[in-house]
């Protein structure tokens, strides 16, 4: 039996609606993800899937710092779920390489020194990502190896859940030199009020 | 924000947008492996070069710790080198790529400072060694190699050099002129001895050519001598001067089939000559002055035997006769000694005629075929087939060495024996041969039989009376006609001696 497609007309039409924007740069990490995980079919395949619902995204067409509508990056997440059948796990794995290719992310490793500096900086860093909703740190543990991190009006879809797991540890990662875990303790999708993260080194 | 904002917004994105692609292609060509690391030892970005290298896909090692690739007692002090001056300008660190495989690598970092002079992190680029610590290696190994042929080369070089020293040493000190000739005829070594000899500068004559040498005056005889071929010769005799002859020997050296050049080596035997001369003279003289009396108290003793003055009884005549015989050995012995020492003056020149050898054994053989007769030895003279036979020689003397060998062969064979002469046409001349059924020569005797005075044990037993002079002119008068002379025998069962004649030009 085939697999529940995620990316309806409906969730398409719903996703279109959602207010904000977000910068090319999260297309063009998805689509790394894919090119290295799939190869070029596999883009292809993504790309021919964005012009199948009327928003055509190229490769090699995106431009980083550009800002698109925010609904297309729920829809970029959702078409890669569907395309490649992809679980939750791997959806946050595409998170976690995110800031290892992101552009952005690279304007902000002067701010790596050390969590407390590069927690400074996360909000100005979702900014730059994002027209939508506010990252702020509830706590740093830097004894116990552990921060939390909020992030309020940012109800898009749930898939993005998965994905800022991902998408946090590895930027703390890169500041402490460390393999880390994280876990959303907190969802507006499951009755939370915001979402937070909690990221353990 | 106005449309004029807007424009110029989107065209800095676009400029930003450009500058980041050509970073990023910059970044992604170069060969040299590099990367960015945090202040904290974290990679933050790594081109495909790095990648390639360590064999970790971007993923997987941005975030990661320097020192999944370096070894922390290395990459501590570096990264402290880097943070501290700015830069570390080629360090030898190890590098361990995902295989685990050891890659020896010169490491290079720089610091980047944000725009208040801080530094935010270092990229570091590495240069993988190990192709040229492997040449590296190649090259130590080739060197040692190297090395090893070299102390072999310089210890054969030094053991030749000792060689070299020895024989020096040696041909300087050794008694005997030495000339070596090269294969090419250049004189490449002489002696002291040598110059000495030949008063003659070494440094004047060395590395010449024979021909060169022939014309100066000191050694044109020597080299007349030896002929501009240097031929082998064996002790043969050169006189430079009255009181100074050698003994002359060539020996072509060779090692290995190859010819390395001539030896000349000059014994000089002047004193022995010297003494030689005084003692030939004192026989001559000897000879002479016995010579004269013994003549008279032959014709004596004849003019007694035959009773010229008075009758004698048969004991007186007994006695007579004894005293007569006697005193023909004497004359025989005192003509042998005159005519040693004629030969050994070199007086005993001959006098070369054609002369026909068949007829000139028959000569000899007439006379003594009595004697052969008398003592019950069978005789036979194998002539050739041809009826004469020419050869130039001197009569006289080659009847003294046929006579001689017959007679040789007649004291030495018992009654019933027998002796044959025979002569033929051999290849390189005449070949005559007396062979005889007699006692023989014992082998460790046979060395000496052509010398002067010489006499073999059995001989001795047999005829006291023999002078050891025979075979020894025999030999002289042979080699003086430029033959050659020799024998075969066997104890009990009998002797051949030979000559052969060079055939007539």
């Amino acid at each position: 039996m085939e697999p529940k497609q995620l990316l309806s007309a409906t969730e398409v039409k719903r996703s279109m609606q959602l207010k904000g924007e977000v910068r090319g740069v999260v297309f063009k990490t998805d689509f790394e993800y894919i090119l290295n995980r799939e190869g070029k079919e596999g883009m292809e395949k993504l790309e021919d899937k964005f012009r199948e619902i009327g928003r055509p995204i190229r490769y090699a067409e995106i431009n980083a710092l550009d800002f698109y509508p925010i609904g297309l990056r729920v829809i970029s997440l959702l078409a890669i779920k569907d395309i490649f059948g992809f679980s939750d796990e791997e959806i946050k794995k595409i998170g976690q390489a995110a800031p290892k290719f992101s552009l952005i992310i690279k304007l902000f490793t002067k701010y790596f020194l050390s969590i407390t500096l590069t927690a400074r900086q996360a909000p100005a860093m979702w900014e730059r990502h994002y027209r939508a909703g506010q990252l702020t740190i509830v706590e740093i543990n830097e004894k116990e190896r552990r921060i939390i991190l909020r992030l309020r009006d940012f109800n898009l879809h749930p898939i993005l859940c998965k994905y800022l797991e991902g998408y946090f540890s590895t930027v703390v990662q890169m500041t402490v030199g460390r393999s880390t875990n994280s876990r959303e303790i907190k969802c507006p999708f499951s009755g939370g009020e915001s979402h937070e993260y909690l990221v353990t080194w | 924000m106005g449309t004029k904002e807007e424009g110029q917004l989107s065209l800095l994105l676009d400029d930003l947008t450009a500058l980041e692609e050509y970073i990023h292609d910059l970044f992604s060509f170069s060969p040299l492996p590099i990367c960015f690391v945090s202040p904290v030892g974290v990679v933050l970005e790594v081109n495909p070069a790095m990648e390639k290298v360590s064999g970790f896909k971007m993923e997987e090692i941005v975030g990661e710790s320097l020192e999944r690739v370096f070894k922390k007692e290395e990459i501590g002090p570096l990264v402290k080198e880097t943070l501290g001056e700015g830069f570390v300008d080629g360090k030898e660190l190890r590098f361990f790529p995902k295989t685990g495989q050891e890659i020896t690598t010169q490491v290079f970092t720089r610091t980047r400072k944000d725009e208040k002079g801080e530094v935010v992190g270092y990229f570091l680029s590495l240069l993988d060694l190990s192709g040229i610590k492997k040449t590296e290696a190649e090259l130590k190994r080739v060197q040692a190699a190297l090395l090893n042929i070299l102390e072999d080369t310089e210890e054969a070089r030094r053991k030749a050099e000792e060689e070299k020293n020895k024989t020096q040493a040696i041909i300087t000190n050794f008694t005997d002129a030495l000339f070596f000739f090269d294969r090419d005829h250049r004189l490449a070594i002489i002696n002291p001895q040598a110059e000495n000899f030949f008063k003659i500068d070494k440094e004047e004559v060395t590395g010449e050519s024979i021909e060169k040498l022939h014309r100066l005056p000191n050694l044109h005889s020597l080299i007349e001598f030896l002929g501009e071929e240097i031929k082998e010769i064996s002790r043969k005799e050169f006189m430079l001067a009255e009181d100074s002859i050698f003994e002359v020997s060539v020996i072509s050296m060779r090692r290995d089939e190859a010819d390395l050049g001539d030896l000349v080596v000059l014994h000089d035997v002047s004193r022995e000559k010297m003494v030689e001369r005084l003692k030939t003279e004192f026989v001559s003289l000897s000879a002479h002055q016995l010579r004269t009396p013994l003549s008279a108290i032959k014709w004596s003793l004849m003019m007694l035997l035959d009773g010229d003055l008075g009758p004698i009884n048969k004991n007186q005549k007994d006695i007579l006769q004894k005293t007569y015989q006697s005193n023909e050995r004497m004359i025989a012995l005192i003509n042998d000694l005159l005519n040693l020492a004629r030969i050994e003056e070199g007086k005993y020149a001959l006098s070369l005629a054609p002369v026909d050898i068949v007829n000139l054994c028959q000569s000899v053989i007439d006379p003594s075929e009595e004697s052969f007769k008398n003592k019950g030895v069978n005789f036979s003279f194998k002539k050739p087939d041809q009826k004469a036979i020419q050869v130039s020689a001197d009569a006289e003397k080659l009847k003294l060495v046929i006579q001689n060998l017959l007679d040789n062969a007649l004291k030495y064979t018992a009654k019933g024996g027998r002796v044959s002469l025979s002569l033929k046409v051999a290849n390189q001349g005449v070949r005559l041969e007396v062979k005889d059924s007699g006692i023989g020569i014992a082998e460790k005797e046979q060395k000496r039989v052509f010398s002067k005075f010489f006499r073999t044990t059995e001989a001795v037993l047999i005829e006291p009376a023999g002078s050891g002079l025979g075979l020894y002119m025999a030999k002289n008068i042979i080699e003086g006609h430029g033959g050659e002379i020799g024998f075969a025998s066997k104890v009990g069962q009998g002797t051949t001696f030979y000559f052969v004649l060079p055939a007539q030009s």
